[in-house]
């Protein structure tokens, strides 16, 4: 009964194989039609969906993010700081929270600013309530233990130093949803100038220019994602190539390495010759937005134990209440008005005694291993700068008016400037050097300070503009160059954001050229490199200030004016207990002591290895000779009337044999020794400044590789974040499935407050004419398709047309 | 069965004829207004005002850029969106001043910035800004990004220019998610 019908139609076999082309289609007509018809409308369906995306955008039509109700980013950050200050050491827990906001699994990059003195000597990953240690790692080998467990699906965290104050943080295979937090503690050294302690936290940075040609050329390179990335393995075969080609030849690029890789790589700007590491140290950046303040927030608590009683805490671009904890004796809790602040500026925390305890000398001890660490603090005489012999100054100011001034930065340094040349002496010369991609001189030559020739440097200040790139070299080397008078005291006075690459050619550069003369930074904005502000005043013998607020102008700048005018304190010398002395492995930072200026003290990190036997000596010798236990400072004055006066500062050496709680910073000068209790990270600050002294070395020309060996040394065994060495942790377990795949996702850094630069979004710019032309092409086709037999019959008869006229014409 | 294989038919022949019609539209527009912008261009470079090349216009020629390499000579636009685009590159609102300033043009891969596919670092660029004057320009780098998860990060006053438009440009879709950056500098 199934088949009493025969089917109409055997499509397999057709009945006849004879199908004449053009006639005989009444037998087939009736179920092709229908096949054909279905078939068409499905093409019809799948047309519309094509058109459907047309009809949403019009043509050409911009979607600016913003307005558009942008959806939030795929990663949002926040970070979470616990301070806790004990006496001259800062303890930093800094935890940063990544959170994925997507549906897809996820690997975070961050490339993080931090002080540039931050010892980072702890990293833990926190997922969920799981904690993974991080383990310290030389450079190449954490990298490849990260990527290893990337790759196979497993959590991980890598936090590696690009700079002393810039950190790339990634973190692999975050799942859709999760949080991760990744917690670094660090020790950082508290400043302490002119009576006040300060602590510094960067959040966000300038983004740096970078000079030189690039090593990779991208022009017409197809894209991958992020195609600009790079291993740095490829960048030196790059440089040679690029070297070796000629620039007219920019265009061919038939040997280009592009590495598929782009885990690595987080940043803007291409590597150059000058800088290798260029896109590790340019993240992206944003502006900050309304609707980005779900990402990018930082909290922070604060305890400061300073040992002594305070007058005051504030911060100036934040708001801050503080209180002394009860039941505690000198300690005293901070707290931000806002439970989160937004991360585009950097947060400066000072804190001042009360004036009866101004300290003057201080000395911090921690016992590891046998070893004897130490921090001493020694303030110089405060002296009045008019009883003091003053000599003429021949003063060459340098004002950076690169692009990444524009804004308020270049305003304020415009002001700095203006104060700095009203305060000139008669005596004075002077000269003001403005740089960007190149420099001008005001004048040839140091000129005095008649009316008139300041009145041309107000209005020539007035006229800057801030434009173009940061090429600091050749402002440096003019600056520099230029031979003071006889009696003359040079003094270079560089006002910039220190937004560049290249720290360390600049650093040589400076040591190579500074001759006698000196060179102070005044640090401009929001976020300024503070790494290149402290290093470079540190190679130049003079000092640094920061003008981070247009408020506090006046007052910072008075402050650099009290250390030009006043004399520097040289021929300085230091003077170490004799079994110190005695003892050839005592380590002593800085090796060379440095000039010091009104208001500062020296801060010296000292480590006595093998610290038993010293005991035993100081046994042997008698404990009551308290006269050679001492660290003593001596130096030289010179009055107006040229006599030399001499002065000293001492403090007693405490090996911690009896430790009693105690007031940790003796007030008063050449005091009764004070029991110092042990104070902890003592000994990672020690280990932080001989890292900082063999990077130094670098940057004055040592060989790398004995830097490097001489650097893994102190790191490893400190667990120190150093240039060579990193923090990786793994999870034993995998979690990303194999099916699925992992994206990068990086984590922008907010532009500083008051800059003048703009996150442009990019237009849609298609018109769509490829689209039409193919919708339509399809659409014609089908329409062929669904007509055939039509089109067939009229083609047919349109072609007879043609042959019967091309017979005609042949008869003809 | 006639009449739907009629609908269907005559539907086609409706999305052809759209279709067509829509790419010829948008070809001839972008060169048609090329007339009356040039002749709003010329008012504005003689008067100073803000001329509209006709009457309903949203937008008003800001500059004018001759590449002599390929032959190109546009007006430019105030304004990147999408009534802009269609008859000339725009002028991104939220960068910078053309000339003084760093800017952004953007303009469409398939009608005026078509050039920009073959165009070299190196090249020399003119732009002329409202006040007539000419500024030189020479391209220092071309870059491919892929907008996903970025903005283009201008420095206001570094006086470079940024010519955007989409990439790859021979393809279909029209929702690309990838940019060809020519960033110039004044030479």
């Amino acid at each position: 009964m199934l088949f009493s019908k025969t089917p109409k139609r055997d499509y397999f076999n057709p009945p006849s194989t004879y199908k004449p082309w053009f006639r005989d289609r009444q037998r087939a007509a009736q179920p092709r039609k229908h096949r054909l018809l279905i078939l068409v409308s499905f093409l019809c369906f799948l047309l519309g969906l094509m058109i459907s995306p047309l009809s949403r955008a019009e043509s050409g039509e911009l979607i600016l993010k913003s307005e558009d109700g942008e959806p939030s980013p795929a990663l949002l950050h926040s970070t979470d700081v616990d301070l806790k200050v004990n006496g001259m050491i800062a303890h930093v827990t800094y935890s940063q929270k990544f959170t994925n906001n997507s549906n897809k699994w996820t690997h975070a990059v961050y490339t993080f600013p931090l002080n540039e003195n931050a010892a980072i000597n702890s990293m833990e990953m926190l997922i969920g309530k799981r904690i993974i240690r991080g383990k310290i790692k030389q450079k190449e080998e954490a990298k490849k233990a990260f990527e290893t467990a990337k790759k196979a699906g497993k959590k991980a965290s890598l936090t590696e130093q690009q700079r002393p104050n810039l950190f790339t943080q990634h973190v692999a295979n975050i799942a859709p949803g999760e949080d991760i937090t990744v917690t670094l503690q660090y020790i950082q050294q508290v400043a302490y100038q002119n009576g006040e302690f300060s602590f510094h936290l960067p959040t966000t940075l300038t983004p740096r220019y970078i000079p030189g040609i690039p090593t990779k050329d991208l022009s017409d390179t197809v894209l991958v994602e992020h195609a600009y990335a790079g291993g740095s393995e490829t960048n030196n075969a790059n440089e040679e190539h690029r070297h070796s080609e000629n620039k007219s030849e920019r265009g061919s690029h038939s040997r280009r390495h592009i590495t598929t890789d782009n885990t690595f790589i987080s940043g803007w700007a291409l590597p150059t010759n000058e800088v290798s590491d260029a896109d590790k140290i340019t993240p992206f950046m944003i502006d900050t937005l309304p609707q980005n303040n779900l990402t990018n927030q930082l909290s922070l608590t604060a305890t400061i134990n300073a040992g002594m009683a305070i007058n005051s805490i504030c911060s100036k671009g934040h708001q801050v209440q503080w209180h002394s904890i009860d039941d505690t004796k000198y300690q005293y809790r901070v707290l931000l008005d806002d439970t989160q602040i937004t991360m585009d500026r950097d947060l400066w925390l000072h804190w001042r005694p009360l004036n009866t305890a101004t300290p003057q000398a201080a000395y911090f001890a921690e016992n590891i291993d046998n070893n004897h660490y130490a921090l001493v603090m020694l303030t110089p005489p405060q002296v009045n700068p008019k009883d003091l012999q003053d000599f003429p100054r021949d003063v060459t100011f340098i004002i950076d008016t690169s692009g990444s001034m524009g804004g308020r930065p270049i305003e304020d340094a415009k002001a700095a400037l203006k104060l700095a040349i009203e305060r000139l002496d008669t005596k004075d010369r002077f000269n003001i050097v403005a740089f960007s991609s190149n420099y001008t001189k005001l004048f040839s030559q140091p000129t005095n300070t008649q009316p008139h020739n300041i009145n041309t440097a107000l209005s020539f200040i007035s006229g800057l503009r801030a434009n173009g790139g940061t090429e600091m070299a050749g402002a440096l080397h003019e600056a520099l160059k230029a031979e003071p008078q006889e009696n003359f005291i040079k003094q270079v006075v560089f006002i910039t954001d220190g937004a560049v690459g290249n720290e360390a050619a600049l650093f040589s550069l400076i040591k190579q050229e500074l001759g006698s003369a000196r060179l102070f930074t005044v640090g401009i904005g929001s976020a300024p490199n503070s790494y290149f502000m402290t290093r470079a005043a540190q190679f130049g013998r003079g000092s640094y200030v920061f003008i981070h607020d247009t408020n506090n102008i006046q007052k910072e700048m008075q402050r650099l004016f009290t250390k030009l005018e006043s004399p520097v304190l040289s021929n300085l010398s230091l003077i170490l207990p004799k079994n110190m002395r005695l003892n050839k492995s005592v380590e002593v930072f800085p090796k060379r002591l440095p000039d010091l200026y009104a208001g500062e003290p020296l801060l010296i990190n000292i480590k006595v290895p093998d610290f038993d036997s010293i005991k035993h000596i100081d046994n042997v010798k008698g404990s009551g000779n308290n006269l050679d236990n001492n660290v003593v400072l001596a130096g030289t004055l010179t009055d107006t009337n040229g006599n030399i006066l001499k002065w000293q500062r001492s403090v007693q050496v405490q090996y911690l044999t009896a430790p009693s709680p105690n007031n940790a910073i003796d007030n008063a000068v050449n005091s009764p020794p004070a029991h110092s209790t042990q104070t902890t990270g003592i000994a990672t600050a020690w280990a932080r400044k001989k890292v900082a002294a063999l990077m130094d070395e670098k940057a004055l020309g040592r060989n790398e590789e004995d830097v490097e060996k001489d650097i893994l040394k102190v790191a490893l065994p400190h667990k120190l974040i150093t240039a060579y060495t990193s923090f990786v942790a793994i999870e034993e377990t995998k979690s990303r499935p194999e099916s699925t795949n992992a994206s990068p996702q990086h984590v922008k850094n907010l532009m500083p407050q008051g800059m003048q630069m703009r996150a442009i979004s990019y237009p849609q710019t298609s018109a769509g004419i490829n689209q039409h032309l193919v919708i339509s092409a399809l659409s014609l086709f089908l329409l062929m398709l669904l007509n055939m037999g039509e089109a067939r019959r009229y083609l047919f008869a349109q072609y007879r047309i043609f042959k019967e006229d091309k017979g005609i014409t042949h008869n003809g | 069965m006639a009449k739907p294989k009629l609908l269907v038919s005559l539907l086609l022949i409706v999305i052809t004829a759209i279709g067509f019609g829509n790419a010829a539209w948008l070809s001839v527009k972008a060169e048609l207004a090329q007339v009356l912008i040039k002749r709003a261009w010329t008012e504005t470079l003689q008067t100073g005002d803000q001329v509209r090349p006709w009457q309903w216009a949203d937008t008003w020629p800001v500059g004018r850029m001759v590449h002599p390499n390929s032959n190109t000579d546009l007006y430019i636009l105030e304004g990147a969106q999408g009534n802009a685009l269609a008859f000339g590159p725009g002028r991104h609102a939220n960068a910078g001043e053309l000339g003084s300033e760093s800017s952004v043009i953007g303009g469409h891969k398939d009608t005026h910035f078509a050039f920009l596919e073959k165009v070299n670092v190196g090249d020399a660029l003119q732009l002329q800004t409202l006040d007539g004057v000419w500024h030189p320009y020479r391209i220092s780098a071309k870059r491919i990004v892929d907008i996903q998860d970025q903005d283009l990060h201008v420095q206001l006053n570094q006086k470079r220019l940024y010519l955007v438009t989409c990439y790859p440009f021979h393809t279909i879709s029209q929702n690309n998610h990838v940019r060809l950056v020519v960033e110039l500098e004044p030479s």
